[in-house]
């Protein structure tokens, strides 16, 4: 399993081929495809880390947490939600929240694709979802919530300075009344929090050459 | 040997498969009743009837939080059945009929 999110520069020399063709995004900027008929909007999309200092600070914070959920998932530093069309919502530093195509994280880093527990979540709901995140679009991002939530333990994230989890907790809750962060064990509502939710469910990945 | 049980047999594959009991809800697997208009005296199977209080109101983000006194915080929608959402103030205190296996609320009501 872990094979299949490799991003595909990676993957290429054992390149999976999905056997179904499945559709690719108009404008799509890559040479592989991954299975977007399988994602549905209001999926969340985690993003393996980068190399840059943020990215590893991150990963080495997660890892060392002693929440069990923290460390499950340390791997994963961003979080993102799905839109439709190649296209995903997602709150990053200095441009807020955008929306923008998912290659620009998937063509050097790894992805995962969960989502939200059904049938609790409908996939209409799952649609209201993203639509909701979308009207977010042009609100800041917040680097100094992302350090006091690290400082300040179980800290209840200050909802008006968003970073990219908390976006996708709030867009969630707002929806379909569903608590990501409901316990002290999903405090801070950090993108590896996301990546062992124990109630968010994995959607295979596949990738396919153009 | 009833319907089904001859179509598992005929495409072999199926091992298993369970009837829903009566008054569970085939899409949830969670009883009727929780719903808006239930009587929250107490908790339906595969639901918990938690108090707990306002502490946070994001108009904007379509949510109200409540605290309970384990710790635990659940959001309140203008979909909530059983409250008014515009109506609900920091402080006031709210039973919520929680799901058990994933933590949604599916009713609340405002406590006197």
């Amino acid at each position: 399993m872990l094979e299949l999110i490799l991003p595909p520069h990676e993957q290429a020399s054992r390149a999976l081929g999905s056997k179904r063709a499945g559709s690719c995004p108009k404008d799509w900027p890559g040479q592989y495809v991954p299975n977007f008929d399988d994602w549905l909007p209001g999926d969340i999309v985690l993003v393996e880390r980068d190399e840059e200092g943020t990215g590893r600070s991150l990963e080495i914070g997660q890892t060392i947490s002693f929440n069990r959920l923290m460390r499950a998932g340390s791997r994963w530093s961003h979080a993102a939600l799905y839109l439709g069309g190649g296209d995903i919502v997602e709150a990053i530093p200095r441009h807020g929240v955008v929306r923008r195509s998912i290659w620009n994280h998937c063509q050097t880093r790894a992805i995962r694709v969960r989502r939200l527990p059904s049938p609790v979540v409908t996939e209409r709901m799952a649609q209201r979802v993203a639509d909701f995140a979308e009207t977010f679009v042009g609100r800041r991002y917040s680097l100094k919530e992302v350090l006091r939530s690290k400082l300040v333990p179980n800290r209840r994230p200050d909802v008006m300075e968003l970073y990219c989890s908390t976006f996708i907790g709030l867009a969630v809750a707002g929806i379909t009344q569903l608590m990501l962060w409901d316990g002290p064990e999903q405090l801070p509502l950090y993108p590896a929090i996301l990546a062992a939710h124990p109630d968010l469910a994995d959607v295979p990945l596949l990738w396919r050459h153009l | 040997m009833s319907f089904i049980d001859q179509f598992s047999k005929l495409i072999g594959g199926l091992q298993h498969y369970r009837r829903p009991e009566p008054e569970l809800s085939l899409d949830t697997g969670l009883a009727f009743g929780g719903g808006a208009g239930a009587s929250s005296a107490h908790a339906d199977a595969g639901t918990d009837l938690l108090e707990g209080e306002v502490v946070a109101i994001l108009k904007e983000f379509r949510q109200v939080h409540v605290r309970t006194p384990e710790g635990r915080v659940l959001a309140i929608t203008p979909d909530t059945p059983g409250v008014e959402f515009s109506a609900l103030h920091r402080g006031q205190r709210v039973a919520c009929t929680v799901t058990r296996f994933v933590p949604r609320v599916l009713n609340a009501r405002v406590l006197a």
